[in-house]
């Protein structure tokens, strides 16, 4: 056996514990750092040894850099315009499918914004003729609900999207998968907060009628437009992306403006969905909302990894999803959000979080980017410094960094990218979240914005899960056999990529 | 009237120390009768019934209690106070215009930290303990675990990962090393040299180490490797990765093993190691000694035996015979003031903090025929059962009597309080007893010690009896108290200190022999 | 025994155990280096490391499983190289520690005398082949390399032209018939046979896969034979010495450094012979022997599948 590595002239120590052994090393000539321990997993012994088998693994580490590779070389290009019924496949035919937000969920348990856009949504496509007649269609399961997620799409707070609706078709060059959105109905009385009345119907209606059409032949006109560029310019300019959008609306619009006055279409159709963009500075959210989908995908599938693929809300509870556990949601009751409240309104009128826009924090945006949008931290009572540290601190439980998307009051560092399920349990640093209020009842709209977290027990659940897949038989041993690392598998053409990203 | 008042602070941790000082302080307060702050986990709420604290206090095992009785108005303000002292504790260096670092929350940031770490000392309690461990090791860091109640599954698993990696796991339950000069845990200063000891018992090493220093011999490494490592289901992995690393140490010319003794399967394991050492290996199971030693081992018989070959060896000379007599003076004290006790008077009362010195003195009782008891008890002893009759051999830093409290070596009140009560017994002879220096003991243990030694004999005293107190301290000029002067406060109130905890027990054995 | 409490114990006459020393790792007198190219698989992820080795051209640094390798620009790039910018870089050794911690953060891994900067490196892939040149002209690329390898074996030999000749002529016939067993028995030969850091047998092994790679695409049962002698590689890893393990499990993954994946395609596909002259020269600089071993098992992968041809050569 070699001599040991321990013995030399001076001694440095990590102290986990009690903090009186760290000064005593300190007095007695060693140097310590000393950690400022908690329980890891909320005090969950198994989730704790199941964290220490999957932390420094091989097998772990290398599934990350390739996941985190995938990732970051994602190219998401705006491609077109569609009709969800013609593109996410579970809605082909005439199957009577609403997707929604957030992991799954029964139609009983949904929340009062949820179950009013579902039912809107019904009368939308005309299966019901009355907001209570579509009530007694879906009591009696005569309409399917899914998870938008397991159809390859996100949506924005309720995120209803039913067949007859327009959906962006965001592709990622790099690797070919897709991800679809809806668009922004924009602020007021709108069906992702639950409102379903004639106006809300009416809307939507004109969307499909006029902006679709409209944007599709735009499209056709600009060809695809990459994504990542616009939002990596808007994160310069106060924008983060999730709940500040107008920057990224702004740009999208200079985007498309000579190809929308050239483009054969109506003028009225133009004006009208000039205005419906203008009007309407969240517009961007859905594209990016798409956008990050795309780049999150493009890391699913990896075996053992441990980076986050999607973190979405249904108004009950809080899902994650990593790229090594395969389609498996860790599910647990959302965080509150800690915010300012619309003058009138109080955490008493609150909904739970709600809906797929946690995806943009998935891919390294949103509250991750927070030093780019510092206005946001007014909701919670901060400072522009607040921000920054919130920004800093999420480096604490990601892979890395990507290079597309640099902060300028980090010294145009990259945003932090690949969150890492591990880290998050390690450290006991959440994901921070920005994210709007909706009343709990449906129909009202939103009521404020703040800060939230993503719930511990996702994560902790998700590493477990993680620890069971590596392990080569039951019970407690330190790491898997030798083996060839995923990231060095045989990568003869046509293997390793591709297959298992759709759910 | 009493009242009951309680808070829960939800998901907030605090380690054991912390809220004991907490509760200590909220006791201090005017109007509060009781007090306790703790880690709403099963066990530690069925310690509240003790207390005379229950409460029906909604709070899982990751939130923090605070239960205070007392009257009503004292009661909301030490609550109050307690909110403020664990909410203001909170802050890692963030906050406006701090500079920014990552929480200093993970082993992994802790070695981006300090890149050159050596090695992880973990102290937090048993059940996270190994996997705290296990996070070091794959991050590439040695481990000592002072935690206890660790799984010996757990133990396993972690000692042989390490062993894969050619990382040494000084533990669970290890609380003594000295590792590059630097001590670790409870562990004494002594100078830099050529011997290298690897130890299962913590006050072992203490005493070992100690007197190595006192000979002017000094030590290379001196290597823990917890309690329970030479047990059947854990097979030496330690001691023999220890005994290799020292054998590979070109500073190393003496190698020193301390240990209760392994079943013979294990024992022969090691002793056959050790033969192959390629230096002299001193060898002490503390009450086994072995038969038949492969050439370069040398058998030991005391902790001070042990210390004594080990010096001689690395001076070249040959190893010296062991101890069997206290010395002429400390016989001729004890002599006179035997002469002076009462007929009633014929037990030892041995009073230990280190649970080591405890079983060392028990043996030296059992060789001489002499019974005991012990909440500790060696081969030949029988269990105390908590009534003080004959000889008794308490270690007051077992389990049973630092359930909730802290061990008798930080804070001694509670074996001052044993030694004071020794005074009214009329079967008291001597009271026999450790003092432990270094780092991680109390500042002043003597002063306390002194003062109760003092009041058992006063009481003795006052109804016709006098007491022999007879101690050793453990410790060298070089630690943080000062080891002279400990020992003056002992000696001014009567207390004969020997040089050793063997001679110490052969001097009560010496005495119980001539009462019995 | 229980906890032991915060009281922090004022030290009186207390001699200094060992020098405080400063952290290493907080002295500014590091030395920058920036990373000119990275190759595709060195982790864009953060990660703490130790370096495993080093030389006064190369510094293999292990995370995980793989060794990333710092060297300097003239060694060539691979999947797993850092190429260094700096041309002036004298000796590897005086900058590097083997056994010391690399913390890497942001695209910069920190050790106790340098500082590695790659956030601006270009990643490096292997160059895509061309179309493949008629059979013929390979064939006669392939006989032109083996006797200039021939040349270079009579004044720098090795266990390939040597005692392990039989088994790799072995190999190569259990290739030919797509014999998997036979294949593996020949492997578990090879791997470790030879000395220094890269012993001849894996030099051999990782060429061979080279060759087969390039001839197995659209070939089920090809693919299906390549499978079962990269697994019976992988099962062997703890034979050989870490470095060779790397690139037999790179080797077995595909991935191959420059200087290897030129030769390949100059062979297929470059119709110029003092091109692929050079190339050849290039592949065979590698080391002492170890260019040569890998070119032998290179020639030999190609020849097994190649059509065959009368006056193929053997290498």
């Amino acid at each position: 056996m070699p001599a040991t590595t321990l013995f030399k002239e001076s001694l440095t120590v990590i102290n986990v514990g009690l903090k009186g052994f760290a000064d005593n090393v300190v007095a007695a000539g060693g140097q310590c750092v000393a950690l400022d321990w908690q329980p890891p997993a909320q005090g969950d012994r198994d989730g704790a040894w199941a964290l220490a088998e999957v932390l420094n693994h091989p097998a772990v580490e290398a599934a990350n850099a390739t996941a985190l590779a995938r990732f970051i070389e994602a190219n998401p290009v705006l491609t077109g315009v569609a009709t969800a019924r013609d593109v996410l496949p579970g809605m082909a035919g005439k199957r009577r499918l609403i997707v929604h937000a957030g992991p799954p969920i029964e139609w009983p348990a949904m929340c009062g914004p949820m179950r009013g856009a579902v039912l809107g949504a019904v009368v939308l496509e005309g299966w019901a003729d009355s907001v209570d007649a579509a009530l007694r269609l879906v009591a009696r399961g005569h309409v399917e609900l899914e998870p938008c997620h397991h159809q390859g799409a996100v949506g924005p707070m309720a995120g209803i999207i039913s067949p007859s609706m327009p959906v962006f078709v965001v592709e990622n060059r790099a690797a070919g998968n897709r991800a679809y959105c809806n668009f922004n109905e924009g602020l007021g009385k709108v069906l992702r907060f639950g409102a379903n009345g004639p106006e809300v119907i009416t809307r939507l209606r004109m969307m499909a009628a006029v902006v679709a059409p409209t944007l599709r032949a735009v499209l056709a006109r600009t060809g695809a437009i990459e994504l990542k560029p616009l939002m990596a310019q808007a994160l310069n300019m106060g924008d983060e992306v999730h709940n500040r959008n107008a920057a990224a609306t702004a740009l999208f619009i200079k985007r498309i403006a000579p190809a929308l006055i050239e483009a054969d279409v109506a003028r009225a159709d133009a004006t009208a969905t000039i205005q419906f963009i203008a009007g309407n500075d969240h517009f961007f959210l859905n594209l990016s909302m798409a956008a990050c989908k795309a780049m999150c995908d493009a890391a699913a599938g990896v075996a053992g990894s441990s980076m986050v693929t999607a973190m979405a809300r249904n108004g009950v509870n809080f899902g994650v999803r990593l790229s090594g556990t395969g389609d498996t949601w860790f599910e647990a009751p959302a965080n509150p959000v800690n915010g300012l409240y619309f003058p009138g309104y109080s955490i008493a009128d609150a909904a739970a979080d709600l809906g797929d826009s946690a995806i943009t924090e998935t891919a390294g945006v949103g509250g991750f980017a927070m030093a780019a949008a510092p206005a946001i931290v007014k909701f919670v009572g901060g400072t522009p410094t607040d921000a920054i540290h919130h920004s800093l601190r999420m480096r604490a439980i990601t892979l890395g960094a990507n290079p597309s998307f640099t902060l300028p009051a980090l010294d145009f560092a990259a945003a932090a990218a690949g969150i890492d399920a591990r880290k998050v349990v390690d450290c006991g640093v959440l994901p921070v979240i920005n994210s709007g209020i909706a009343h709990r009842e449906a129909g009202v709209g939103q009521i404020g914005a703040g800060v939230t977290t993503a719930p511990m027990a996702c994560f902790t659940a998700a590493v477990k899960a993680l620890a069971r897949s590596l392990r080569p038989h039951p019970g407690p041993l330190p790491h898997a056999g030798e083996g060839v690392s995923p990231s060095l598998a045989p990568a003869l053409r046509g293997e390793g990529r591709g297959e298992g990203r759709r759910p | 009237m009493a009242t009951t008042r309680f808070k829960v602070f939800a998901n907030l941790y605090k380690d054991s120390v912390t809220l004991m000082q907490l509760g200590a302080k909220l006791r201090e307060r005017d109007g509060v009768a009781q007090a306790s702050c703790l880690m709403a986990t099963p066990a530690n709420l069925a310690q509240l019934v003790d207390a005379d604290l229950v409460v029906d206090a909604p709070a899982s095992p990751s939130d923090l209690l605070v239960v205070v009785r007392g009257d009503a108005l004292s009661c909301d303000e030490a609550i109050a106070a307690a909110d403020e002292l664990l909410q203001s504790a909170g802050a890692t260096g963030d906050g406006g215009g701090a500079a920014f670092s990552l929480p200093l929350t993970s082993l992994a940031i802790g070695v981006e930290r300090a890149p050159d770490a050596d090695l992880a000392l973990i102290s937090v309690p048993g059940d996270y303990a190994a996997a705290e461990a296990m996070k070091a090791l794959s991050l590439g860091l040695h481990v000592m675990l002072f935690s206890d109640n660790v799984p010996v599954a757990e133990e396993r698993a972690i000692k042989t990962f390490a062993r894969a990696k050619n990382l040494l796991v000084m533990g669970p339950d290890c609380g003594t090393a000295i590792v590059n000069g630097v001590p670790l845990g409870f562990a004494n200063v002594v100078r830099r040299g050529d011997i290298g000891l690897v130890a299962a018992s913590g006050t072992g090493l203490q005493e070992v180490t100690c007197r190595i220093h006192n000979l002017g011999g000094g030590i290379s490494q001196a290597l823990g490797t917890g309690g329970r490592d030479l047990k059947e289901e854990i097979g030496g992995i330690t001691m023999l990765q220890g005994l290799a690393a020292l054998a590979a140490d070109s500073r190393t010319r003496v190698i020193v093993l301390i240990s209760k003794p392994p079943s013979p399967a294990i024992a022969r394991q090691i002793e056959d190691a050790a033969g192959a050492a390629g230096k002299p290996v001193v060898v002490h199971f503390l009450g086994a000694t072995p038969q038949r030693l492969p050439a370069g081992l040398v058998a030991a018989t005391s902790l001070r035996h042990a210390a004594d070959v080990a010096v001689a060896l690395a001076r070249g000379e040959a190893p010296p015979v062991a101890l069997t007599a206290p010395s002429a003076a400390a016989l001729a004290t004890v002599d006179k003031q035997a002469a002076a006790m009462a007929s009633t008077q014929k037990a030892v009362r041995a009073l230990f903090t280190g649970g080591t010195f405890c079983y060392e003195a028990q043996l030296v009782f059992i060789a001489q025929g002499l019974p005991c008891r012990s909440n500790a008890p060696a081969n030949g002893a029988s269990a105390f059962d908590g009534r003080y009759d004959g000889h008794v051999f308490l270690d007051l830093g077992d389990d049973d009597y630092t359930r909730g409290r802290p061990h008798p070596m930080i804070d001694p009140s509670l074996r001052d309080a044993a030694v004071r009560a020794q005074g009214a017994d009329p079967q008291t002879a001597a009271i026999l007893f450790d003092v432990v220096l270094g780092f991680g003991s109390h500042e002043n243990p003597a002063g306390g010690l002194a003062q109760a030694l003092a009041d058992a004999q006063r009481e003795a005293r006052a109804h016709g009896r006098t007491i022999a107190m007879i101690g050793h301290v453990c410790g060298t000029d070089e630690d943080p108290q000062d080891k002279a002067e400990q020992m003056r406060q002992l000696e001014a109130v009567g207390a004969v200190i020997v040089g050793s905890n063997v001679e110490a027990a052969l001097l009560a054995a010496h005495l119980a022999a001539h009462r019995a | 025994m229980q906890i032991p409490s915060a009281l922090s114990i004022a030290p009186r006459n207390l001699p200094r155990v060992g020098q405080a020393l400063p952290s290493r790792y907080a002295d500014m007198s590091c030395a920058a280096l920036v990373v000119e190219t990275a190759g595709y698989l060195v982790p864009q992820a953060d990660f703490i490391g130790r370096v495993h080795s080093v030389f006064a051209q190369a510094c293999n640094i292990a995370v995980g499983d793989m060794l990333l390798t710092v060297c300097v620009p003239r060694a060539g790039n691979g999947a797993t190289t850092l190429c260094l910018a700096d041309r002036t870089v004298r000796d590897l050794r005086d900058l590097f520690d083997a056994g010391e911690r690399v913390v890497c953060r942001d695209g910069v891994a920190r050790t106790g005398r340098a500082l590695l900067h790659w956030t601006g490196a270009i990643v490096w892939r292997p160059d895509e082949p061309g179309p493949m040149l008629a059979p013929a002209r390979i064939d006669e690329h392939l006989r032109a390399a083996g006797l200039h390898l021939a040349r270079q074996r009579r004044t720098r030999s090795s266990v390939i032209d040597g005692r392990a000749a039989p088994v790799v002529a072995a190999l190569r016939i259990a290739c030919r018939a797509l014999d998997g067993a036979a294949a593996a028995r020949e492997v578990d030969r090879l791997v470790g046979w030879g000395e220094g850091l890269t012993p001849a047998g894996d030099d051999f092994l990782v060429g061979m896969l080279a060759g087969l790679d390039a001839l197995a695409l659209g070939d089920e049962r090809r693919q299906r034979f390549r499978a079962v002698l990269a697994a019976a590689v992988i099962a062997r890893l703890q034979r050989t010495t870490p470095i060779a393990a790397h690139f037999l499990r790179l080797a077995a993954g595909g991935h191959y450094n420059e200087p290897l994946v030129a030769l390949r395609n100059a062979l297929l596909g470059e119709p110029r012979a003092d091109a692929v002259v050079a190339a050849l020269r290039r592949a065979l600089d590698i080391g002492a022997t170890s260019g040569a071993d890998t070119v032998s098992g290179l020639l030999a992968g190609l020849a097994a599948w190649l059509p065959a041809s009368p006056t193929a050569a053997s290498a």
